[in-house]
Order: C-alpha cells, then sequence, then structure tokens
C-alpha cells in the first residue's frame, strides 16, 4: 500500500507531465526523503502554490533519491483527481507545493458527493465502506430507522430512530409520505386522478402505534379513495426496556392537510378500534372534505385481549369535518378522560358529535361490537353548525362530558342533546344560535334537551327554529340540575319543561328577553 | 317561516354556505350513485338526497324571507 507521512511538503518549479523534481521543503515542514525510502509508492497532492490554486493533481506516486548533481524526485504513477478532468496535468512555470497526504480512496472509499447524498463505494483500495448515509430509498423503505451498523457494502441494519419527547407535528420526521402517500395540487390535478393516499395512511397509523411514534405530512391535499380502518392493539407492541402499553404519544397529526374523499361506501374516514387500551392516541391536524358516511369513529371493542378495549387519554385536535353524510365524530363505548378540541364540524348528515354507550350501537356502528361506557370527556373551542340533527348528542348512560367555549349553529335538532340518565355533564360559555327544534309535538323542543344532573353555566341562546322555543327543554324530570348566569333572546322562555316540573334544579340569575322570552320562575 | 328568527349571519352568507354544503353533498351523491350499486350504496344515496333536500329547503326558506320577487318567480316557473 502505498504511504504517507505527517508534515511532509515540498516545492517544485518542473513543468510539463513528468517526473518533478523535489527542490526543497517548506519551511516549517520535512522534506520527502526524511520521510519515505527510495522506491517508497506514496500518496501525493501537487497544486499551485496560490491561496486559489487553479492547477491540481493527486494520486500515487514513486519516490527516487536524487544524488550530488540530481535531486528528489517524484514520478507520477496513478492520478486519482485532477483539474484536468483527473488526467496528468501540464503543469505551467512557477513554484508548486508538492505535499504527501491520503486520498480520500485511501481511507475506505468515499466517493463523490451527488445531488446532496453521500454514495458509498468506488475506492479502488476499499473493500467495505465506512461510511453510508440513508438515501432516498432506504428512507423509504425503512421509515422512522437509521443505519446503526454498516455491513459488507451488501447490506445494512437499521433501527427505529429514537423518539424523544414524542407527539406534536409528526415530531418523528416521519411523514405519510414515507408510506407511500402522494399529495396533489386540486388546482391542477383531477382529485379523482390523484393518487389514493388512503392505504399510505393507513399504514402511517398503523406504524404510529407499532413503533410509538407520531407520524406527520409534508403535503396538503391528499386523496382518500379508501376507508382507513385499524384496530390497535397497544399491548402486542415490543417491549424492550418499556411495560406493555406504556404510554407514549402516537398518531397522526397532519398539520393541516386536507383529505379529498371520493370513495363511496358508508364507511367512516377513520375507523379505530381499541382492542386493549389505548392511551395517548394523537389524531389531528388535517380536514376531512366529501366523507360520504362518518368522519371519525373511535370505537372499543369487547372480547378485547384486555377484557374490553378503550381508549384513555385521547386527543383529537385541529380537525375540519365538512359535508360528510352521517356523524361528523362519534366515540362509542369505552372512551374516557381524553379530549377533543379546535373542530369545526359542518353540514353533517347525521349528529356533528356522538358520544354514545358502547352497548347501545343506535347510530349504525359497522362493528356493532363496542363496549363500556364514556365518561369524563371534554369537548372545547369547537364550532359544530347545520348539522342534520344534534349538534352534540349524548346517548344514555353516557356520563360526564364536559363542553365549553362552543358555537352552535343552525342544527336541525337540539344544539345539545343529552339523554336522561347522563350524569354530571357540563356545558358552560357556549353560543347556541338558530337551533331547529322541530314541531311542537317534537321531543326536542330547546338549545339543550338535558337529562339528570346537567350543569349549564354562562350560555346564551339565540332563536330557536319552530316548537314551543326555549332555551332549555327538560323532556322529563329532572334531577340535581343548575342553570347559572345564562340568557336567552328570541327564544321563547329559558327553560320549558314537558310536565311543567323540574326536580331539584336551581336557576340563578339566568334572564330570557326580546322576543317574548321570559323567565318562567325558580324551579327549586 | 316568517317569524323564524335569524341572528347572526346575514342571509346572504347563510345563502352562501348553504349553496356550497349542497354542491358537497351533491358531489358525494353523485359519487355514491355511480360507484356503489349495491343495496348499501342505495341506502346511502336515499339518506344523502333526504339531506340535500333538506339544505335546498332552508335555502328556499332563506329565499322566502329574504327574497319575495324570488318566491313569486318560483311559483310562476
Amino acid at each position: 500500500m502505498p504511504k504517507f507521512g505527517n508534515r511532509v511538503r515540498e516545492t517544485t518549479t518542473s513543468v510539463g507531465v513528468g517526473s518533478i523534481d523535489l527542490a526543497g521543503k517548506v519551511a516549517g515542514f520535512r522534506p520527502f526523503m526524511l520521510e519515505f525510502d527510495s522506491g517508497d509508492q506514496v500518496y501525493y497532492l501537487i497544486q499551485d502554490d496560490s491561496p486559489n490554486p487553479s492547477n491540481y493533481e493527486y494520486g500515487i506516486g514513486t519516490i527516487t533519491a536524487g544524488s550530488a548533481d540530481n535531486p528528489d524526485s517524484l514520478s507520477r504513477d496513478t492520478v486519482e483527481g485532477s483539474s484536468n478532468n483527473d488526467e496528468l496535468v501540464s503543469f505551467p512555470p512557477g513554484r508548486k507545493i508538492v505535499t504527501s497526504t491520503p486520498t480520500a480512496a485511501a481511507l475506505g472509499g468515499v466517493g463523490p458527493i451527488s445531488g446532496g447524498i453521500i454514495t458509498g463505494g468506488g475506492g479502488s483500495g476499499g473493500a467495505s465502506n465506512f461510511l453510508d448515509l440513508l438515501d432516498v430509498e432506504d428512507y423509504s423503505t425503512h421509515p422512522g430507522e437509521m443505519v446503526v451498523v454498516n455491513g459488507d457494502g451488501d447490506g445494512l441494519t437499521y433501527a427505529p430512530i429514537p423518539v424523544v419527547g414524542g407527539g406534536g407535528g409528526g415530531d418523528s420526521g416521519i411523514a405519510i409520505e414515507d408510506f407511500g402517500a402522494v399529495a396533489f395540487d386540486p388546482r391542477t390535478t383531477n382529485p379523482s386522478s390523484a393518487t389514493n393516499s388512503g392505504p399510505a395512511i393507513q399504514a402511517a397509523l398503523q406504524y404510529s402505534w407499532q413503533n410509538l411514534v407520531t407520524i406527520g405530512a409534508r403535503g396538503s391535499f391528499y386523496r382518500v379513495g379508501s376507508p382507513i380502518s385499524t384496530i390497535i392493539n397497544q399491548h402486542t407492541y415490543p417491549t424492550g426496556n418499556i411495560s406493555a402499553g406504556t404510554r407514549v404519544p402516537f398518531g397522526l397529526d397532519l398539520g393541516g392537510a386536507h383529505l379529498w374523499c371520493t370513495f363511496s361506501t358508508a364507511s367512516p374516514v377513520f375507523s379505530i378500534g381499541a382492542n386493549s387500551i389505548i392511551s395517548m392516541l394523537r389524531l389531528g391536524g388535517f380536514s376531512i372534505r366529501g366523507a360520504p358516511w362518518k368522519g371519525i369513529y373511535l370505537y372499543a371493542r369487547t372480547g378485547a385481549p384486555n377484557a374490553g378495549g378503550s381508549f384513555v387519554m385521547y386527543h383529537l385536535h385541529d380537525i375540519s369535518i365538512q359535508s360528510c353524510g352521517h356523524v361528523g365524530i362519534h366515540l362509542h363505548g369505552e372512551v374516557f378522560e381524553g379530549e377533543c378540541s379546535h373542530l369545526q364540524i359542518r353540514n353533517t348528515g347525521a349528529e356533528g358529535f356522538v358520544l354514545e354507550h358502547g352497548s347501545t350501537n343506535v347510530l349504525g356502528a359497522p362493528s356493532g361490537n363496542s363496549s363500556g361506557v364514556p365518561s369524563s370527556n371534554y369537548l372545547t373551542h369547537c364550532n359544530i353548525s347545520f348539522s342534520n340533527s344534534h349538534g352534540v348528542r349524548v346517548v344514555s348512560p353516557a356520563a360526564d362530558l364536559r363542553m365549553s367555549f362552543i358555537d352552535f349553529i343552525s342544527n336541525e335538532g337540539a344544539a345539545v342533546s343529552i339523554e336522561n340518565g347522563n350524569p354530571g355533564d357540563l356545558i358552560s360559555s357556549c353560543h347556541m344560535e338558530n337551533s331547529y327544534t322541530g314541531t311542537a309535538s317534537s321531543t326536542s323542543l330547546g338549545h339543550i334537551r338535558v337529562g339528570n344532573a346537567v350543569d349549564v353555566i354562562g350560555c346564551r341562546f339565540l332563536g330557536v327554529i319552530g316548537g314551543a322555543r326555549a332555551g332549555v327543554y327538560i323532556p322529563s324530570a329532572v334531577n340535581d340540575s343548575v342553570m347559572i348566569s345564562c340568557l336567552a333572546q328570541q327564544s321563547g322562555n329559558i327553560l320549558a319543561t314537558a310536565n311543567g316540573t323540574g326536580f331539584r334544579l336551581k336557576m340563578i340569575g339566568c334572564r330570557g328577553s326580546t322576543g317574548g322570552g321570559s323567565m318562567p320562575r325558580d324551579v327549586v | 317561516m316568517a317569524d323564524a328568527p335569524r341572528i347572526g349571519m346575514s342571509s346572504e352568507q347563510r345563502m352562501q354556505m348553504y349553496r356550497e354544503d349542497l354542491n358537497e353533498m351533491k358531489e358525494t351523491l353523485g359519487r355514491v350513485e355511480r360507484d356503489n350499486k349495491t343495496e348499501e350504496g342505495k341506502k346511502l344515496a336515499i339518506h344523502l338526497r333526504s339531506r340535500i333536500a333538506k339544505i335546498e329547503l332552508k335555502l328556499i326558506e332563506e329565499r322566502a324571507i329574504n327574497m319575495d320577487s324570488d318566491i313569486d318567480e318560483m311559483k310562476k316557473g
């Protein structure tokens, strides 16, 4: 193998393409013949003695010791690179610097940089690569992984990129594109001819819970030509140093992507079943357009490995659903201690948002095997409007739905319908406008239709179309509810009951005004 | 209809929203009718047509309240 030495540098004034004479060491350096023996092959670099050398050449040469009449010399045997298209350089007159230095190939075969990607191989002396970075192809076939052990160039070993902190905007660096999703521009591409990204999004969602990562998106518009459906069993992922079901955020956080639906079956766009105790599912950052059926359906499953699946500590956030054929968002079964926030749900073919007891299945759930009772769910900072039924429906006996800062506009049923037997619900700081509550014979005659133990605080009711009109309608005897600081305008009475009685209901500081609204009485 | 309270958005804004809703629902209905010939598809199409009819009714109601001349024209038509 050719040699190289430390701090070996000389000058030359030789011209042309032949051997060069070594004219003595550069001050502070050492001469070649002090480091090498005559006849040694060495790595060399020759370049103009200039801050910006225009002539350079590097490769392998042979040192020959001089004599009394002749200086030491260097033959230029193999040129690896040069300013003359990697051929011998015909050096012009002038001083040049000759340095002993290994070439890149001598260090293992790092090849040229091309297209911003360092590629391996190519060195004459390199039987294997000492460095190999993931290129685009590697990343698409090994999303979320990095090379941890380099082999002999024939194969690479991958391991998941460690996720620290997790959650939020695809912090893992993985995007649905890595699973085959392709964004399109609806201004120039007919959505129906765009790539169907549904399978890729489904694969990304499955990957997310199996690998404990949150996955993002790099584009804006994606065609969903087939429903996205998965059943999560969080207790089956590899455990290693963590216990099964460890609470690590996972899911899709698509950063404002638009999901343009083109399928035509009565299936939810997202149908996610819990086959175990699922914690910290994050799903959001997207809008859904043109869904023929439900937008999002989360359901806990019976017969799951852990004696009943459930969603806990989930977060549905920053989701816009417009013009879907059925319920906008449907949570079914044991879904608890989670939050839905910053939702915009408009023009749904059924309710805007439904929280339903697992065994009821009254709303056309496709699986029909949900179980358990939802509780302690939060719904906040939302706009739910123009639904074909109630804005929010809590199907008995779900409990503890806390709603705040929600705008309900022009829903065909009540803004909020809480069926009897749902204790502990709270509605605060909501605006309810133009709920269409049907005819006088309808059972939904107010913006809010309440069951038991519902607290309504600081809400404003504007206009109820049809029926007897009321801010709050109580279809039957109600237990232990309170209504504080509410205002009804053009809604008729702020309170109406089916049989004229309430049971342990307190109204404090409420007022009906404008359009005949009046406060009927305190009901205690 | 005439005594129905209307608060918040202007009538024009509401009608614009209804038109957009209508277009999107009709687009979805067209896709279902074209691509899903199963019994499920037929039921879904009926459901969507019902929804579309309601939106159209709302659009008409809005006009009835605010555009008497339109009502006259519709009656003639």
